[in-house]
């Protein structure tokens, strides 16, 4: 059940509306079976992996409270990450490891081994087993108390709106809100508004925006053998967009739903694109993930307390993990290294950059040395987004080596642009559509509120017009349903 | 007020008003053609008052095109009305009928039964076309349910995931009602002529019968009960077109079964001569029948229904209306078809006379007086003076009345006159002859002759004919 289908559309307002109206001693329950409803809608076998994720954690947990011995509370903890992290592994990158394993055999002119399985990615497994370890080191640390309530727990691990694609909330946040189901009223008019209005803008970039601008890069990706420069600068550009319009808006979605229940999630995105350097999108982009990678696992390899080399070896770690988190292909890991990568030069040339700075006396208190910062930095990200959208590394370097070596400008001027899945009134629509996105983004980054925010205290004439726009640009204007171009085969006669 | 409450009532009003909008939004997106080119019976049957029609006429193509209404009201004031739509398969000329049920107590219908030949539609927009077309009720989705698969049947109810990419084509009747949706009676107007005969292609004499499935069984009992239940009368044809042995064996099949059942069943492809139907002439392509062949075969079925059911003549009755509009309607379409070939000023001057609802722009410019050709002559009848002819300019013909409105003065004032709600005509006098003295929006109408006829059609609400002699 995604959150732009109907069936969506029917079950929150159902879920909702009986939150609001059932016993608090039920509301928990109650949102628990909602959730594990949802997820069993993809495959209802899939509840074992979640409910096993659970249990393990739950256990676990308690027991690392329970148990006095150091060494024996790290056994624990281990025994808790190896069960997570193997039914991880196994759906996620057996296959992986397979293929890469069989490959060094061919290599050896050994035989290769067949995979016994057919595997099919549970939905969101990255999303709460991340979840539900953080919560176990969280304890294990003392950070957190280990929950009693097994129904709590289990609708911590499992709370739909952000079951699937995060944000991967913390254990502190989010217990806090669940022990609160039972005790007070958490839903209000003011946070279902703006809740609803998250949803809407959600929908919108993921409907209006991502799903848009997803036709002009899987044209420009798809024939990445033929096109030149400015098509490849465009087509990452473009798929820079649109998988934050893709993600932002789901976390969007699940932001709002959950607010409108009265649940405060994380914000996972906070203007991206706005940011002056790498270090400075990571702490816009996915930041659930981000913050707990960097307190999961850069934090404890030691973070930057030990020499510049150790602390260069921790940050590409964590970024080579982060990159095998988002997908089980190398291609996620070079995406991955280059982040890397540009955190370390990042690092590494500050001297060289104030140096420059100096020499020319560039003024860095003003709007165009910020503009370049912000331009530079959107251009490293998108030329790593190549990796990250490229089907294998050969079609990466080969988009790479098309990137830098067909200078055609030409294409800007003789229309052949809009032959790459938009056609001329699509693009506009696609670039208006960009400018609301980007005049979003610049409240965000400015004023640091998010758009739900923004319109809650504007006036109700302009916020219902807002909302009412929102709504009539997604049904209209999102890309959904049967794609059919009627003129072409209706207005014939008969 | 408590907050909450106040919050519950902000609620009601806001998606009271998100409802209203989107309704808007809808019914600027949603379908409004079921014969082509906005034409929508269904419209036109939403159109119409209650327990009007006498006569229902259902089917395909070849229903819309082959019968006339009109034909007739004009000879017999019989109201029928032609609820076909393209390529209107079983469930939808079924559904078709429940919906004009709800508002109308014909006393015959006549099916046509070209749905008998196919089970799928062919063209999977016609699906669109026809299931989107009636009003959300239990009859549309109970349509939907009789034909589409359980997964796609949300996109259906819904119809929004259908609709709405129809942002990409919207023109001026999707905000506004197509004017002939207002007042027609199901036919559609077609003059193009095929030119040969297809008389070699079909299966003409072919009497072998067939099989009929249980799907079209089933389809003629659901009618016959359909109809029985409301009191109609019910008769079967075929309405005649250029048809395989495979689809004549079927027919010959259902002729059978409905004889049978001692229903009437007519094959007009067995009444060629009698109809004296012009293979050529007649037929826009070898499947459908144009604006000729439309006639003589409404002409027998008016006298057919006349012979056979005391229908009363509701020509003098105000409340049809509708009825009067759409022969007016055809009878424009068939001038205005005729105006736009004619090649002698007479009788393009002759045809404007007879054009109820056309308004016609007459422009006199040039060295028309040294000219051979006497122009006096040919705008006398419609009512022009001698001293005006002499001085040339733009007149406007509506009503039967001739009216002067520009002279041909370089530098005069510019005239603007407006021909429709949209449409307006700016003259000037740049240089004789020029192009630009006769605009129409923005489109430049004056042509190199001395006389030019310029008709706009104040239904249609377009330029119908222009000729310049």
């Amino acid at each position: 059940m995604l959150f732009n289908s109907i069936d969506f559309m029917i079950f929150f307002p159902v879920v909702t509306l009986i939150y609001a109206v059932i016993p608090r001693k039920l509301k928990c329950f109650w949102l628990l079976a909602a959730s594990y409803y949802f997820y069993m809608c993809w495959n209802a076998r899939y509840a074992i992996l979640i409910a096993f994720s659970t249990l393990v954690t739950y256990g676990a947990a308690l027991a690392v409270e329970k148990i006095k011995g150091k060494t024996a509370k790290k056994w624990v903890m281990i025994g808790g990450f190896a069960a997570n992290l193997g039914v991880l592994f196994f759906f996620k990158y057996f296959e992986f490891a397979l293929q890469n394993i069989n490959k060094l055999l061919n290599r050896f002119s050994f035989q290769t081994i067949q995979n016994p399985f057919d595997i099919l990615l549970p939905v969101g497994i990255s999303f709460y087993t991340f979840q539900a370890l953080g919560y176990l080191v969280d304890v294990y640390r003392g950070d957190c108390r280990a929950e009693r309530n097994l129904l709590q727990y289990a609708l911590f691990v499992s709370f739909f709106p952000q079951l699937v694609a995060g944000p991967i909330e913390r254990s502190g946040n989010l217990f806090r809100q669940i022990h609160e189901v039972g005790k007070k009223k958490m839903m209000s008019p003011e946070a279902a508004t703006q809740g609803f209005i998250m949803m809407l803008w959600g929908l919108f970039m993921k409907m209006v925006i991502a799903d848009r601008i997803a036709l002009f890069v899987d044209s420009v990706f798809g024939q990445s053998y033929a096109i030149g420069t400015v098509e490849a600068a465009l087509g990452a550009a473009a798929f820079a967009v649109q998988i934050y319009c893709d993600f932002g808006g789901y976390s969007a979605i699940a932001i709002g739903a959950a607010k409108v229940m009265g649940f405060e999630l994380m914000e996972n995105f906070n203007a991206p694109y706005f940011s002056t350097s790498i270090a400075d999108f990571w702490r816009r982009w996915h930041i659930s993930l981000s913050t707990w990678f960097r307190d999961y696992v850069y934090i404890p390899l030691g973070g930057n307390r030990g020499t510049r080399l150790r602390t260069y070896g921790n940050l590409m770690i964590t970024f080579l993990l982060s990159g095998l988190w988002h997908g089980a292909a190398w291609t996620y890991v070079a995406w991955g290294m280059l982040h890397g990568l540009y955190r370390v030069a990042g690092d590494a040339l500050k001297p060289v950059r104030r140096k420059i700075i100096q020499f020319f006396r560039v003024r860095t208190d003003v709007f165009s040395y910020r503009l370049g910062q912000v331009l530079c930095t959107f251009g490293l990200t998108s030329f790593a987004w190549i990796f990250f959208r490229a089907e294998s590394m050969d079609r990466a370097f080969l988009y790479v080596r098309n990137l830098f070596c067909r200078w055609n400008p030409w294409v800007l001027f003789d229309e052949s642009l809009y032959t790459y899945g938009l056609d001329r009134r699509e693009a506009g629509i696609l670039m208006a559509a960009l400018a609301v996105l980007f005049l979003v983004d610049l409240v965000r980054y400015r004023k640091g509120r998010n758009l739900g925010e923004a319109l809650c205290s504007q006036n109700l004439v302009f916020r219902w017009a807002v909302m009412i726009l929102l709504v009539v640009s997604v049904i209209v204007y999102g890309v959904y349903g049967i794609d059919f171009d009627s003129s072409q085969f209706i207005y014939f006669a008969f | 007020m408590k907050k909450s409450a106040l919050f519950f009532v902000k609620c009601i009003c806001f998606f009271s008003l998100l409802g209203l909008v989107v309704f808007v939004v809808y019914d600027v997106l949603k379908w409004k053609d079921t014969t082509g080119d906005y034409l929508s019976s269904v419209e036109q049957l939403y159109a119409t008052e209650d327990d009007l029609i006498d006569v229902v006429f259902v089917g395909s193509s070849h229903c819309y095109c082959g019968v006339y209404p009109s034909v007739l009201w004009q000879q017999y004031g019989i109201a029928a009305f032609d609820m076909s739509v393209s390529s209107q398969d079983k469930n939808s000329s079924f559904h078709d009928l429940v919906e004009l049920y709800k508002t109308q107590s014909p006393s015959v219908i006549f099916v046509d039964l070209h749905a008998l030949t196919y089970d799928q539609h062919l063209v999977e927009a016609n699906v669109y076309r026809n299931y989107l077309s009636l009003r959300t009720s239990p009859n549309s989705v109970a349509l939907v349910n009789a034909y589409i698969d359980q997964e796609e049947r949300g996109s259906f109810y819904l119809r929004f995931p259908i609709i709405h990419t129809r942002y990409r084509e919207l023109k001026k009747y999707d905000f506004l009602q197509y004017p002939p949706n207002t007042f027609g009676r199901g036919e559609s107007y077609i003059s193009e002529k095929l030119g040969t005969s297809w008389a070699d292609s079909a299966a003409l004499n072919d009497r072998t019968v067939g099989e009929l499935s249980d799907l079209n069984r089933q389809w003629l009992l659901d009618l016959i009960e359909l109809a029985e239940e409301h009191g109609t009368a019910i008769e079967f044809m075929v309405l005649p077109y250029a048809r395989s042995p495979f689809q004549q064996e079927i027919f010959n099949a259902a002729q059978e079964v409905l004889n049978e059942l001692q229903y009437s069943y007519t094959d007009f492809n067995q009444l060629l001569d009698e109809l004296g139907l012009d293979l050529a002439n007649d037929y826009v392509d070898p499947e459908h029948m144009n604006a000729y062949g439309a006639r003589k075969v409404s002409e027998y079925l008016g006298r057919t229904i006349a012979a056979e059911y005391d229908l009363p003549d509701h020509r003098e009755d105000e409340r049809y209306w509708q009825w009067d509009a759409d022969c007016r309607w055809c009878e424009n379409n068939g001038l205005s078809i005729w105006l736009s070939g004619v090649s002698n000023p007479v009788y393009y001057a002759s045809g404007i006379k007879r054009y109820t609802d056309g308004i016609t722009l007459v422009s006199l410019d040039g060295d028309y007086l040294d000219s051979e050709t006497d122009y006096f002559e040919i705008l006398k009848p419609l009512g022009m003076r001698y001293e005006e002819y002499l001085a040339g300019g733009k007149w406007i013909y509506r009503d039967g009345a001739l009216e002067k409105i520009a002279e041909n003065v370089m530098g005069a004032e510019e005239v603007y006159y407006d021909l429709g709600r949209y449409d307006t005509v700016k003259l000037t006098y740049v240089a004789p002859l020029s192009p630009e003295n006769i605009m129409i929006g923005r489109e430049p109408y004056q042509s190199a002759s001395p006389l030019t006829f310029i008709t706009y059609d104040a239904v249609l609400e377009k330029v119908v004919a222009q000729r310049a002699f």
